[in-house]
């Protein structure tokens, strides 16, 4: 199925500071990858509702959403600033989920 | 689709202090520049702290570098941002901790304001860099010139 369009959610606390932070770096890193996806930004408590691929989130609400989280994957980012982390642990994700 | 970039959004709003007795301290302090300037409700302020306590210090999100926030409906009028520098530093007890630069952050939409965020990450990027270079500002207008040096060079990789 790897024609299928990924379903990516950036989530936040909140939904809105950093999730809108990373979904413009989780976009940009993925056309540079040319996968076909669509992100979309959440809040914690949306988050885990969603029937997502991956989620891609901070390290303290990752811990909660792997307990309840719908998704097939957990992307998790330390360090917003560092695109090349961030890029080699989408690509792992997505690999896995394609296997 | 807002244009203002990184510099545009902080507006001059930039405080340095020595040290602070707290993470809280920090973010009211940087919170209170944004009241100041009618970018946010005293109630924003608040809930900064509250959301941090209540998620984690997920709003630390580079090494040194803290970005707390609340919601558009927690009293925020305008979009606006504050920058404090704590040359002492401060822990939020996140791995990213020891933070220095404290980014007060306020948006009354869930617009992505493209030309900040991508500023925000040519900054990230060399986050480590910065805040060094930060840490050793002298004045406001330094910390806004080593800032747009770091976007200028940022941009042009």
């Amino acid at each position: 199925m790897a024609t299928s369009r990924l379903r990516v959610v950036t989530a936040c606390g909140l939904g809105t500071g950093t999730a809108l932070y990373l979904k413009m770096v989780v976009e940009e890193i993925l056309r540079k990858l040319n996968v076909n996806a669509s992100v979309e930004t959440a809040d914690s408590s949306l988050a885990p509702t969603i029937e997502a691929d991956i989620i891609v989130t901070a390290p303290d609400l990752a811990e909660s959403f792997k307990k309840r989280s719908r998704a097939r994957a957990i992307v998790v980012v330390e360090n917003y600033g560092d695109k090349a982390s961030i890029e080699a642990k989408l690509r792992s994700a997505i690999e896995e989920l394609n296997r | 689709m807002s244009a203002a970039g990184f510099l545009d959004v902080i507006g001059g709003r930039f405080q340095i202090v020595e040290e602070v007795s707290s993470w809280q301290e920090a973010v009211r302090l940087a919170g209170a520049m944004l009241v100041r300037d009618g970018v946010v409700e005293p109630r924003y302020v608040d809930k900064m702290i509250e959301v941090t306590k209540e998620l984690g210090p997920y709003a630390v999100i580079a090494p040194g570098v803290a970005m707390p926030h609340a919601r558009p409906s927690d009293g925020a009028l305008g979009l606006g941002a504050a920058l404090l520098l704590v040359r002492r530093s401060v822990n939020f007890g996140s791995h990213n901790d020891p933070v220095y630069v404290v980014i007060a952050f306020a948006t009354p939409d869930k617009e992505a304001h493209l030309q900040f965020l991508q500023e925000l990450a040519s900054l990230l990027a060399k986050a480590d860099e910065l805040v060094k270079q930060l840490a050793v500002c002298d004045s406001e207008r330094e910390l806004a010139d080593s800032i747009r040096d770091f976007i200028r060079l940022g941009s042009v990789e």
